[in-house]
This record gives C-alpha cells, sequence and structure tokens, in this order.
C-alpha cells in the first residue's frame, strides 16, 4: 500500500534541498514544445489525465522540466515558487512514493503554488511520482479536470499505470533531454513497471457504472 | 441619443461589475474605485472617470482588458443587459486573450500550415500555445518571446520530421 506522507515534522519555512535550475530553464520549457506536446498529448486521456510533466535532476543536482502546461513551471519559476514547491524535490519523496499536490498545506507558500498549479488550469487534483535511476531523479507528474470524490483511491490504485506513462513519456524525450544533462548521459529506464517489487497494491475494487464510480 | 443611451447602459454595467467586485466607493459620484480601473485599463484617471460616468467609451483593447479584469465577456459588457448576467461568468472551459496577442499568434502560426501534414494536430498545438500563454503571468514582451520559441520549435518538428522522411525515402 502506498504510504501516506505526514508532513507535520517539516519546517514550512524550508528550502527543499540544494536546487539548481538549469541556467536555460525558461526557455527549455518551450523550445521543445512542440515535440514535448506531440510526445505528452499521447497519453493525456488515460487515467483522466490532463497534465503531464516530467522533471529530471542530474547527478549534479541540476534540474530541467518538460511539461504539456508550461505555464505551470514558468510562472512557478519567474515568481520564485518553484524552489519552495515539495512536489520537485527528492527529499519529499520516500522510496518512490507518491506525492498528492494539495497535502502541503502549511507549507506559507502553498495557496500561491497551488492557485497556480491547479486552480489557474482547472485541475482538480494532482499527484507527482518519484523514480531513481542512475543518480538521477526523475519525478511525473499528473493532473486531471475529472472532479469525481474517488480520483485518490483511483489513481492510487493505479499507479504502476500511471509509472507506465511516466516512463514511456520519459524515454520518448530521452534524446532531448540529453542535450541538456552534460557531460552526463541522460539515464535509460530499462526495467518496466519497476514499482512491482517496491508498492504492494492494496486490492482494490470498486463498482463502475456510466463511467461514474458507485 | 441612441450612442448616450449605449454609452450610459454600458457605464452602469461596468460599475455593477465593479460593485460585485469589491471596488465600490462610497466617496465616488459613480460610487466605484476609479483608481483601480484606471490602472487596469492602463488610462488615466480622469479617462477611467469617465467610462463609469457614462461619458465614454473605451476603445476595444480597454474593453478586453476591463472584461478580463471583470470575468465577463467583453460582448456582454459592451452590449449586455443588467438583468441578463452572462453565462460565462466563473465558466472555466472558455479562452480569454486580448486580440492583439491572438492576432501575433496566428500571424506568426500562419507559415506553419504550408509545412505541416497534419492540419489537425498542428490546430491543437495551436490552440495549446494560445490557452497555455492566457496563463502565463508575464509582461507581453516577454509572452511574444514565448510565442516565438513555441513556433520556431515547431519549425525545427517539421524540418526534424522531413529530415526523417528524405533518409527513409519517402
Amino acid at each position: 500500500m502506498i504510504k501516506e506522507r505526514k508532513l507535520d515534522d517539516r519546517c514550512p519555512l524550508m528550502l527543499f534541498d540544494a536546487t539548481k535550475l538549469h541556467d536555460d530553464i525558461l526557455d527549455i520549457l518551450y523550445e521543445n514544445r512542440r515535440s514535448i506536446t506531440k510526445i505528452f498529448r499521447e497519453v493525456i486521456g488515460f487515467y483522466d489525465i490532463d497534465h503531464v510533466s516530467l522533471t529530471v535532476r542530474s547527478p549534479s543536482n541540476e534540474f530541467v522540466v518538460f511539461s504539456i502546461t508550461p505555464n505551470i513551471e514558468y510562472n512557478l519559476i519567474t515568481q520564485g515558487l518553484w524552489q519552495h514547491d515539495f512536489t520537485n524535490f527528492p527529499s519529499s519523496y520516500i522510496n518512490n512514493d507518491l506525492l498528492w499536490w494539495d497535502e502541503d498545506k502549511k507549507n506559507p507558500y502553498f495557496s500561491d503554488i497551488y492557485k497556480i498549479k491547479g486552480q489557474k488550469n482547472n485541475y482538480t487534483l494532482g499527484l507527482s511520482l518519484s523514480r531513481k535511476i542512475e543518480g538521477f531523479f526523475i519525478i511525473y507528474s499528473f493532473a486531471t479536470k475529472n472532479k469525481n470524490a474517488n480520483l485518490r483511491s483511483y489513481y492510487i490504485s493505479n499507479i504502476q499505470g500511471l509509472y507506465d506513462i511516466g516512463d514511456h513519456c520519459y524515454k520518448s524525450i530521452r534524446d532531448i533531454y540529453s542535450s541538456y544533462c552534460k557531460p552526463y548521459v541522460a539515464p535509460v529506464i530499462t526495467n518496466a513497471l519497476f514499482m512491482a517489487p517496491i508498492v504492494k497494491k492494496k486490492p482494490f475494487l470498486q463498482l463502475i457504472v456510466n463511467n461514474k464510480f458507485l | 441619443l441612441e450612442r448616450d443611451h449605449f454609452v450610459y447602459n454600458f457605464s452602469r454595467r461596468l460599475t455593477h461589475l465593479m460593485q460585485q467586485a469589491g471596488f465600490g466607493s462610497l466617496r465616488s459620484k459613480a460610487g466605484v474605485k476609479i483608481k483601480h480601473l484606471a490602472e487596469i485599463s492602463g488610462c488615466s484617471h480622469q479617462m477611467a472617470r469617465r467610462y463609469v460616468l457614462g461619458d465614454a467609451l473605451p476603445d476595444v483593447d480597454v474593453t478586453f482588458k476591463i472584461a478580463k479584469w471583470l470575468k465577463v465577456s467583453p460582448g456582454w459588457l459592451l452590449f449586455g443587459e443588467e438583468s441578463d448576467i452572462p453565462n460565462n461568468i466563473n465558466q472555466k472551459n472558455l479562452i480569454n486573450i486580448e486580440p492583439d496577442l491572438l492576432e501575433y499568434i496566428l500571424m506568426k502560426s500562419a507559415p506553419l500550415f504550408s509545412i505541416t501534414n497534419d492540419t489537425r494536430e498542428l490546430a491543437c498545438f495551436i490552440m495549446d500555445i494560445i490557452n497555455d500563454t492566457t496563463h502565463i503571468e508575464a509582461e507581453k514582451k516577454d509572452i511574444l518571446k514565448i510565442v516565438d520559441i513555441s513556433i520556431h520549435s515547431a519549425m525545427r518538428f517539421n524540418e526534424n520530421v522531413n529530415d526523417k522522411r528524405a533518409k527513409i525515402g519517402r
């Protein structure tokens, strides 16, 4: 079962990790936009996903972000909020944990961050998943506009599918990322569903009639 | 007389919406905080005062700015009836964009149609640009730069696709 994170112990004013965004991060968000859009659009709709972004931290702690909704990252970065968003940083995750975007309510920047990430683009729920590989740290973020009350259970029960989608997106943009992570070589994901041995899925059964949870 | 009536009704809608939005003022003759309207409109205090008193109509660009600020359609702000608040208030699937910015995006995108085969996908991409642009909080020049970079990414994308096709002889 997915661990529910307790954030009570975190100092609300802490800056997460030693952060260094790529020097050209704002350009990177947009200069590959056509390719990124084409790739990420392929997975939009699966699990009612309306947003996908992918954050990669290199072994030298340099972050690069690719997003189908780049206004989110652009606004967070230019308003100095990105470094206060707990979902961006490896220390917030424990062993391939998942984080809900709205769970860090004690963060004094929470409302500003959530307004940009969720409300501005009409997302009702967002989540981020992490993956470590060859000294790199990859974060898959997804958001939906679906208003169903049981979405959290739904996504927890489909977490492996979300990882598959994230892996697919990363594999598809690896060549693009390669040009931004020198002198390192962008990692290669070979083990599909690596979550399986770590996340023990709780059996989940729910009746669905006419595409609505009962 | 018709124009006076039109301008007067515009001012009534404007002041009503401003009061609803919390910009009412007991000290102002018009009953609203003119300073805020002037800031949003980018016009002088005197001109903003004329808008709310029904002495003048803003031009199209300013009307769009005010409508966006007050979350109504520009058309309703200009022509609507007081009893008929438009149903697009708070409707979240509408795109509200300033006309000159939309024109800029469309003009920049136009060459892409001649170099791509998948016009539907291109249309989706342009819609993404339009939608994303409306959410960016930045100065106009920065937004235009983002549009330029995005369009350029599509140029490069098509060049790469064409290169690949040439290599495999299609």
